[in-house]
């Protein structure tokens, strides 16, 4: 130990030791809450579902029997054409769904044509996603890039229980989230 | 008032190992490992990088002076800003970095917006020095850190500022505190060494017992 009675360069803390020590005073007296960890991960966890998707809702199912709901379950009438709009943010989707003549597709599963319209015509992709039980493995994505008046289409879908998901470019809305429509009938 | 110490006045005791201070780049490495993983897909990374990081963001906000509600919701909108942004991050080795300096920006953004900054906030602080303790109280400074609280409580407040400001993160980014503290960038480094000696001046003035 020192003789305690000269500020001895030797005895001085080094600038390192100095600041741990202030850092370490202040962990003291103003450590972090409790919960603080805890408070962040549950506002992330809050911030996740935003960010998942903004949903579309139905919104028309013009000259077709609907179902709605969460089942969404929409079929065509006896012409084969169905349209839907679904809208929702700030976006609003319209749907032509149409039945493949037998001709162009013969035996087999019903096959559609999909027609779609999105508005305001930005810069983005639009995804035709199966939403059947399992996830649908084994059916791919679908996608399409909407021209400058946002019509865009899926020229051969095998039918089932699909959503359409919108996901604008970055530059157009930044950290924008996607958009998805409710589940509906091919 | 000061208990007797074998130690000499200029001299601190030996903190416990804090997690900024100490060991800087051992809790850089971790936070960035735990990132890494997170950006695989491992969702668990996540909440290891937030417990392993929010008390050092506590200390890089409240180092700014915001009040404690303040800083809390700072710390979680710096945590947003990462989630929402983690692609920006190109360096994951970098990201405890990128997080403090996050942070402080926002807390920077926050005090203006709201007047909520006090240089320094010593009338809270004070409230908790051991003169006024209670037997019950469980912050209870040691002689070596009473002593030391009231050496920086002398010193000029920009040094109090400053130097609060690198003991919360060591080797921050001066570029993102000079335009705050109004010191150019290259003056932070001198600015931070003599504030060191005047606390190291202060230290020895207030001797302790002989």
């Amino acid at each position: 130990m020192s003789n305690g009675t000269s500020n001895r360069a030797d005895d001085a803390p080094t600038d390192e030791q100095l600041l741990e020590a202030v850092h370490h005073l202040f962990t003291v007296i103003d450590p972090p809450p409790a919960d603080l960890a805890d408070g962040v991960l549950a506002r992330i966890g809050v911030e996740d579902l935003e960010l998942e998707y903004e949903l579309l809702s139905l919104v028309d199912d013009s000259g077709v029997t609907a179902v709605r709901g969460s089942t969404g379950a929409t079929r065509p009438d006896t012409d084969g054409s169905v349209t839907l709009e679904f809208a929702g943010g700030s976006y609003r989707v319209l749907l032509r769904i149409d039945s493949i003549a037998p001709a162009e597709a013969p035996a087999g599963p019903e096959r559609r044509r999909v027609d779609g319209w999105v508005v305001p015509a930005v810069p983005m992709r639009v995804s035709l996603v199966a939403d059947d039980g399992d996830r649908a493995v084994g059916v791919p994505d679908l996608t399409s890039i909407p021209d400058e008046n946002g019509r865009f289409e899926f020229t051969d879908v095998e039918g089932g229980r699909f959503r359409v998901w919108l996901h604008p470019e970055p530059a157009t809305d930044a950290g924008l989230h996607p958009f998805a429509t409710l589940p509906f009938l091919i | 008032m000061h208990g007797t110490t074998g130690d000499s006045p200029g001299s601190v005791s030996r903190p416990a190992p804090g997690p900024a201070a100490s060991d800087p780049g051992a809790l850089w490495d971790d936070a960035a490992e735990a990132f890494r993983r997170w950006r695989e897909g491992e969702q668990q990374a996540l909440d290891e990088l937030v417990r392993l990081m929010s008390p050092v963001l506590w200390h890089v906000v409240r180092a700014t002076g915001l009040d404690q509600e303040a800083a809390e919701d700072v710390v979680q909108t710096a945590w947003l800003t990462l989630v929402r942004s983690a692609a920006s991050v190109q360096d994951p080795q970098a990201v405890g970095r990128w997080l403090c300096t996050t942070a402080r920006r926002e807390a920077w953004r926050h005090g203006r917006a709201s007047g909520r900054v006090h240089t320094t906030d010593v009338e809270v602080l004070d409230s908790r020095l051991p003169r006024q303790q209670s037997p019950e109280d469980d912050v209870v400074l040691g002689d070596e850190q009473a002593r030391l609280w009231q050496a920086l409580s002398r010193l000029p407040e920009r040094c109090q500022q400053l130097l609060r400001i690198v003991a919360a993160e060591a080797r921050p980014d001066y570029g993102s505190i000079s335009a705050h503290l109004q010191m150019p960038v290259g003056s932070i480094g001198p600015t931070r060494g003599r504030c060191l000696d005047k606390l190291r001046t202060e230290l020895v003035n207030s001797g302790g017992p002989r």
